[in-house]
């Protein structure tokens, strides 16, 4: 889900041929890259039907419990905002403690504390230390809130004001009002349309009996996914995961998420009120499990998904239009999108958006170069790598493969199918996924005379 | 680039800025040598994956800038992947993407930092490169002429057009009087429209020389690999001297400031920052760990005075924070920010009314043993969490090597936050937190700017 490419501090090269050609003396001298090994995980079901990840790391003494629900603000239809609200209620108060007691709790034991809401997933994490005082306390804590909170009037009140203050906040954000358009019109009909923190009239109307009722229902064993990454024994991983699962409620498992349907281009003009202009362009894509995401990730890196981009070298470094053009896949358990996004001056805002389209044109319509289909896949390779070092990497992974039921040598399924892709595979997949006639554009920013495209190379 | 992120976040985090633990220091080793050319070399070995960090650091940031030639230092960044003698505009950056490797850079008021994360036997291709635009940058015209807009529109992305970012630049353009830390790191648009490539040439040749600057490497490696690597490309570097660089200090009690700005934001909020010292500039580092236990009591947990107090209890704010960075080459701030909570109809006034109960609470009431401990559990155990990441202890070596203070701090570090005591809080509340040292700003939303 995160774009593995933040703030480019630097601009590339115009053109350079030849990889081979260096001057540097190192690379000349390099050995062929390692086999990648793969993560040791562990993988097991609980009694009550909770699914289990857990990968030993005993280098530092500390230790990430996860738990993941299928109960993301697309499993709340008819009250939006839900599926955020209950989950923020849940450290708020249990049968044994007040908020203020928890925090506390969480505090004295240095234990972090954390929860996280998308579109499909709701996510609690504790980050502890792993020796036993303050691995029992935060433990503790973690799984009473877990098993019976008791949702309090007067705090829902407060947590309610709290959903307000953001909403009012990002009715601001250029950036959050663009995606919330995207996914508005791309799942149309679909649960996944639902606007990501809800809305003003829908959580005002939320009571407790909501809460509890929804909680009930989704936050089950059967619905959990429990991810250990750290220093602990495999009878302490087996202990924790045991305590999580016996203290959620019982029920059946969410169903699988509806497939969206099938939706028309469209462009969408919303007031901005900053001086720039905010642009994402979105199609529908694939689900995590899909045999065609290999190449489709691949094509990305091409696309927009890194440093040389045919997205940065064109946007950026061939008219200085933005400061970090990028685009990304965004895999859910059934469903997908491909999106690009950037920031513009507003007076440049149609012209960016044309060099965009055409850009999209010509990728959909000759593919990559053998070039760059090479080096796309060789760094494919090496983000593997260095995606797999701290404890916080692995534990996302972990959750990612662990919600999709992705097979648990995932890194290695996914480089064995980029090494046996061909080129003219990926651009067969490439014209399958990239139709520029379903292709939604949202551009964010206010309405100012427009410029044609400075010339390249600067003035 | 992420520095400048960085220091906006500073308005919604809150930071305990506290390097690494020197605990289980025995199974990762730390090396530091020197160069003959003054390059200062700094190895931390931690064998968890087959991957290193490198980070090269020079001591120069916008703090160094003088006024008209503001943001030098971070345009400077921006050129370093334009060419050097091996390698042509943007080439460095293909070639660390072939071998699948992660690059950045980043600058600040004092460092100016360059990173690429790889595989442990790709380490020689990193400080090949490094070495190379150390010691021949090309500066290009023409490139410099597109990059010059790209910047720009950064500074419009990061600034002009981010509420936040923009009030809190004007922010500190008043809060710190008479130190280079008014500078933005990114540069007034003014100077970034006039500015020269010959500037960014002197600039150059000014401070990246190896004397200034410290290469980290952080990683599963040894040291003899690391000394063996830096001779071979760093060596042959000649040593030159930089020009002198002063500490940039403050007056001490400035008097109190008030800015009041109106942007495009819908909610309003309120900064403050009192002027005080850094580890590097007090006469008195107890005074400046009781100002990092003073910002963990405020804002260490969701337990923390203010969540508890002010987000919780009265209601009265809908978020807050505190931040204090001790690490700094020159005097620092400690800043309070909140934003009303508007849905009980909560103002400014009666926000300012809310810090200043909390303020002067900590000059009367010593904090409880039972407190002290939670918020020391929590730092300390934020040392450990803070090793996860192999850049993020790089980092920490790195920018406190580059702000003059050493690596080996964080050995003696637990011990000075220990020895810290409820009386010595009392007296770094009552020094420091005085209106004479407060900056005010208000940010409000444009509608209001009519009332």
């Amino acid at each position: 889900m995160n774009r593995c490419f933040p703030l480019l501090a630097f601009a590339l090269l115009t053109l350079i041929s030849g990889a081979s050609a260096s001057a540097l003396t190192s690379l000349q001298a390099a050995p062929p890259l390692s086999p990648l090994p793969p993560l040791p995980i562990q993988a097991w079901q609980t009694a009550q039907g909770a699914r289990v990840l857990f990968m030993p790391s005993r280098h530092l003494p500390m230790f990430d419990l996860q738990v993941t629900f299928a109960a993301g603000s697309g499993r709340n239809t008819s009250a939006f905002g839900l599926a955020g609200l209950t989950l923020s209620m849940l450290d708020e108060g249990t049968r044994s403690h007040a908020a203020e007691q928890i925090a506390e709790a969480f505090d004295a034991s240095a234990a972090r504390f954390d929860k996280t809401l998308d579109r499909e997933r709701a996510t609690l994490t504790l980050r502890s230390l792993s020796r036993q005082a303050p691995r029992e306390a935060a433990v503790a804590q973690f799984v009473e809130l877990l098993g019976e909170p008791t949702f309090p009037p007067d705090r829902l009140a407060l947590v309610q004001d709290q959903f307000f203050n953001r909403l009012q906040a990002l009715a601001t954000s250029d950036k959050y009002r663009a995606s919330e358009q995207l996914y508005h019109h791309l799942y149309a009909g679909h649960p996944f349309a639902a606007p990501l923190h809800g809305t003003v009239e829908h959580l005002a109307g939320l009571d407790v009996a909501d809460l509890s009722d929804f909680y009930q229902r989704h936050f089950s064993a059967s619905n959990a996914l429990i991810v250990l990454v750290g220093d602990l024994s495999d009878a302490q991983a087996r202990q924790i995961a045991e305590r999580v699962s016996n203290a959620l409620p019982q029920g059946p498992a969410q169903s699988a998420m509806a497939l969206p349907t099938r939706q028309d281009a469209e462009i969408y003009q919303l007031d901005g009120l900053g001086n720039q202009a905010h642009l994402l362009f979105g199609l529908p894509a694939v689900a995590a499990d899909d045999p065609d995401l290999p190449a489709l990730t691949v094509a990305n890196l091409i696309l927009g998904g890194n440093v040389s981009s045919r997205l940065i070298e064109q946007v950026r470094n061939r008219h200085g239009l933005s400061y970090d053009p990028y685009s990304e896949l965004t895999s859910h358990s059934t469903s997908g999108l491909w999106t690009l996004q950037a920031n513009v001056e507003a007076r440049y805002q149609q012209a960016t958006m044309e060099l965009i389209h055409n850009l999209l044109e010509t990728f959909a319509n000759e593919g990559p170069t053998e070039q760059e289909f090479d080096d796309a896949r060789q760094y494919l390779r090496g983000t593997l790598l260095l995606n797999a070092v701290s404890n916080e990497d692995i534990a996302r992974h972990l959750r990612d493969i662990g919600f999709n039921h992705l097979p648990l040598d995932q890194r290695g399924h996914l480089l064995e199918a980029v090494q046996k892709l061909t080129l003219d595979q990926l651009k067969v997949v490439l014209k399958k996924h990239l139709v520029l006639d379903r292709l939604v554009q949202v551009g964010v920013g206010p309405t100012v005379a427009q410029e044609p495209l400075p010339s390249p190379g600067g003035e | 680039m992420n520095a400048l992120a960085r220091r906006a976040a500073g308005l919604l985090l809150s930071t305990i800025c506290l390097p690494m633990a020197a605990f289980a220091a025995d199974s990762q080793p730390t090396h530091e040598f020197i160069l003959d050319n003054g390059l200062k070399v700094v190895v931390r070995e931690d064998h968890r994956a087959p991957v290193v960090v490198s980070q090269v650091w020079y001591k120069v940031g916008s703090t160094y800038e003088t006024p008209g030639q503001t943001g030098l230092s971070h345009a400077l960044e921006h050129m370093m992947f334009k060419g050097s003698g091996k390698l042509g505009p943007g080439e460095a950056s293909r070639i660390l993407r072939d071998l699948g490797a992660e690059e950045n850079a980043f600058t600040s008021d004092d460092y100016t930092a360059y990173y690429q994360v790889l595989a442990r036997d790709r380490l020689p291709v990193a400080l090949e490169m490094e070495a190379d635009r150390m010691a021949s940058l090309r500066l290009p015209a023409d490139e410099f002429s597109r990059e010059i807009e790209v910047i720009k529109e950064e500074r419009r992305l990061r600034t002009d057009d981010n509420p936040g970012s923009k009030a809190f630049e004007m922010f500190r353009a008043m809060a710190y009087p008479a130190s280079g830390y008014h500078t933005p790191t990114i540069g007034w648009m003014a100077d970034l429209e006039r500015m020269k490539v010959e500037e960014l040439r002197h600039w150059y040749e000014s401070w990246y020389v190896p004397n200034n600057a410290t290469l980290v490497v952080v990683g599963d490696i040894t040291v003899d690999e690391v000394k063996g690597l830096a001779q071979k490309y760093f060596a042959g570097i000649p040593k030159r001297a930089v020009p002198p660089a002063k500490l940039p200090l403050e007056v001490a009690e400035p008097g109190q400031r008030l800015l009041t700005m109106h942007v495009k934001t819908q909610l309003p909020s309120v900064i403050y920052g009192f002027n005080v010292p850094s580890l590097a500039t007090a006469k008195d580092p107890r005074s400046v760990h009781a100002l990092r236990l003073i910002s963990a009591l405020l804002d260490g947990g969701y337990s923390a005075r203010m969540p508890s107090t002010l987000e919780r209890q009265q209601e009265l704010v809908a978020g807050s924070s505190s931040s204090y960075n001790p690490f700094t080459r020159g005097d620092s701030l400690f800043m309070l920010s909140a934003t009303p909570n508007t849905q009980k109809g909560k103002t400014l006034a009666e926000v300012e009314k809310g810090f200043w109960q909390l303020l002067d609470e900590l000059k009367t009431t010593p904090p409880t043993a039972e407190e002290l401990e939670r918020v020391r559990a929590q730092v300390v155990a934020g040392l450990v969490y803070d090793r996860d990441s192999i850049s993020s202890q790089a980092t920490t070596i790195g920018q406190l090597e580059t702000v003059g203070l050493s690596w080996k701090l964080i050995d003696s570090e637990l011990d000075e936050l220990k020895s810290v005591t409820p009386a010595d809080i009392q007296k770094a509340a009552r020094t420091y937190f005085i209106r004479e040292r407060l900056s005010v700003a208000h940010v409000l939303p444009e509608e209001k700017a009519h009332d």
